[in-house]
């Protein structure tokens, strides 16, 4: 598909370079021509200098024979004019980024519909989200459901006080009667491994699991990762009272969390206090260890860094989990911080980048693709396939099926039943499968299917 | 740590008696008590139940491995058990179970408890075992079928 991207910021990029690598042809359109050149020198995409709210470059772009069209620049007005001018030219799928406009709330003015744009992403809203989800799933990270919520694709920090420490994979298999799940990947330091049964659980690694919902209470009680959720008062504090501080806040409230805000400006706190129920706001310095000590920091169940400032988040985290937090969560922009701050032992960071330009992947991609999952640090992907008729992959034995290296096929879903597939598992047509691949398998995977 | 190690002859049920599975979880725990009279069969069976209620360790083929964690425990605790008319266990596959095994594992150490787990799968997912076991006429024949498939592997 030909593919525009305008404006190449850290979500633009991102999404050139997936899209060109998955062999769309994407042209990117920035006013800023050393960014354009950079783009041009490290990936396959065509560059084009301009501003892109302007149909004079978006012609020259090649506008008129667009199938997608997506506008990520710094600036909501742009990228609304943008997609307004690329409706103008048939554009099938519009998506803007936006991040002042209020449009999801039901006293919004402006709307997607209103707009006729196919979908508008608020990083910050993404991130949010996604830091409640994580922040109620003890030890868990990177959440994303498969079809259609039947599949949950969900990764474990191993401590060294787990009871998966030096179990091998197959061991694990041998305990699928009674807890159902399959370990589909290790992060161990750098790299990404699919196991095998011989490889074995190690303290400090990540793993990552397929597993419907229902079995999460059992392998909740398997991984032990169940003792935190039985206390009745849990505590949260969340630093950083932006937009993304007041959405975690007012999510962890509805979930009956004590909650505790820190804001350094104090005119914010006021109107974060307007906004807010149950949760306190605290006016302090984030870095200031000692106000928070004395606010009850210590033994907190959750510790959620969102200020501006990367740095500041991590350390602060780290400073939480001295006091004895049990889980932190941190907010982390720059992507070559993302891997270290887990190796600090951070439970989980996030990034608005990711989680916004994974939003907009999964939307360009619903064709064949059903949903998506990047996964933080490795550009390891989680993909859902539907078995098409004439697909040529049904009634064959999978040990027979040639599928590609550096992938697995974690688990068929077939109607309202799932199958963890052996050697001898077959493919019917409608079923639908979710693969876990990692970056040089991608391509392989994707035309294995096609 | 092999099974035939951790379990107790005396600690094998050759015929038990219970058609239900809160009776069941019962009777083995007392067969565990008269081989550990300090446990206390309250907190056992309590623990047992509060992981049925997660799913049932019902496994299919006709055989349930309850299980639970237990602090205080000096080590892991197993108990064999075989039901000749079969227990309604609700277990996935619809099917009454006839052969139960039953661990007990300090909270401590949980990572040998799932190796345990793993081992005693392993062994009642072979059906020639599972014949074998169903078909001993007494508790030390089970035994030995324990301790012959395991010196074989």
């Amino acid at each position: 598909m030909k593919i525009l991207v305008v404006g190449s910021g850290q979500v633009g990029y991102f999404l050139c370079d997936r899209l060109s690598r998955e062999g769309h042809e994407v042209t990117l359109v920035d006013q800023d021509e050393a960014v354009v050149e950079r783009a041009q020198d490290h990936l396959n995409v065509l560059g084009v200098i301009g501003n892109g709210a302007s149909a004079e470059i978006l012609e020259q772009a090649g506008i008129k024979d667009a199938d997608i069209f997506i506008a990520v620049t710094n600036v909501d007005e742009v990228n609304i004019l943008a997609c307004l001018l690329a409706r103008e030219y048939q554009v099938k799928i519009l998506i803007a980024r936006t991040k002042n406009i209020e449009y999801t709330s039901r006293k919004a003015i402006l709307s997607k519909e209103k707009l006729g744009i196919d979908l508008l992403i608020n990083p910050d809203d993404a991130v949010a989200e996604e830091l409640s989800k994580l922040a109620c799933n003890s030890s868990a990270f990177d959440v994303a459901e498969f079809a259609d919520g039947q599949i949950l694709f969900q990764g474990y920090r191993i401590e060294k006080e787990s009871p998966l420490c030096d179990l091998t994979l197959a061991e694990l298999g041998e305990l699928r009667g009674m807890y159902r799940f399959v370990v589909v990947a290790i992060s161990r330091g750098d790299s990404t491994i699919i196991p095998r049964g011989d490889d074995t659980i190690q303290a400090g690694d990540r793993i990552y699991i397929f597993a419907p919902p229902q079995e999460l209470p059992a392998i909740n009680y398997l991984l032990q990762s169940d003792q935190i959720q039985k206390k009745s008062s849990r505590r949260a504090f969340i630093l950083g009272g932006s937009r993304i501080g007041l959405q975690v806040a007012r999510n962890m409230e509805n979930l009956h969390f004590h909650t505790k805000l820190v804001e350094r400006d104090e005119k914010r706190c006021y109107q974060l206090a307007e906004q807010l129920n149950k949760a306190v706001v605290i006016h302090a310095e984030g870095l200031d260890i000692q106000i928070l000590v004395d606010e009850g920091v210590a033994g907190a169940d959750i510790f959620i860094a969102v200020t501006e400032n990367d740095k500041t988040n991590i350390l602060t985290c780290l400073l939480a989990k001295k006091h004895k937090v049990r889980r932190t969560l941190a907010l982390v922009s720059q992507p070559e911080l993302i891997g270290l701050a887990s190796d600090l032992g951070i439970d989980a960071c996030i990034s608005p980048r990711l989680a916004a330009a994974g939003a907009i992947l999964k939307f360009v991609r619903r064709g064949d693709i059903i949903s998506l999952a990047a996964v933080e640090g490795s550009n390891s992907e989680v993909l859902e396939f539907e078995i098409g008729k004439n697909s040529g992959l049904s009634a064959i034995p999978f040990s027979a099926l040639h599928f590609p290296r550096g992938a697995i096929i974690g688990v068929i879903v077939r109607g309202k039943n799932y199958e963890i597939p052996t050697g001898e598992s077959m493919l019917e047509e409608g079923d639908r499968v979710v693969v876990f691949a990692l970056p040089e398998a991608l391509q392989k995977v994707e035309r294995f299917f096609a | 740590m092999k099974i035939s190690e951790l379990l107790d002859s005396q600690a094998i049920v050759a015929d038990l008696q219970a058609k239900d599975k809160p009776k069941a979880l019962a009777e083995l725990t007392d067969s565990l008590i008269s081989c550990e009279p300090s446990l206390n069969r309250d907190d056992v069976i309590a623990v047992l139940q509060e992981r049925e209620k997660l799913g049932s360790t019902g496994i299919g083929d006709g055989v349930a491995i309850p299980h639970g964690k237990l602090a205080g425990i000096p080590e892991l605790k197993l108990v064999f058990g075989r039901s000749h008319s079969g227990v309604d266990f609700e277990s996935m596959d619809g099917q009454p179970a006839y052969l139960f095994f039953l661990l007990i594992a300090p909270e401590e150490s949980v990572g040998v408890h799932l190796k345990t787990l793993a081992r005693v799968s392993k062994l009642l997912k072979d059906a020639s075992v599972r014949k074998k076991l169903l078909d001993a006429p007494d508790h030390e024949a089970i035994y030995q079928i324990i301790l012959d498939e395991e010196g074989q592997s």
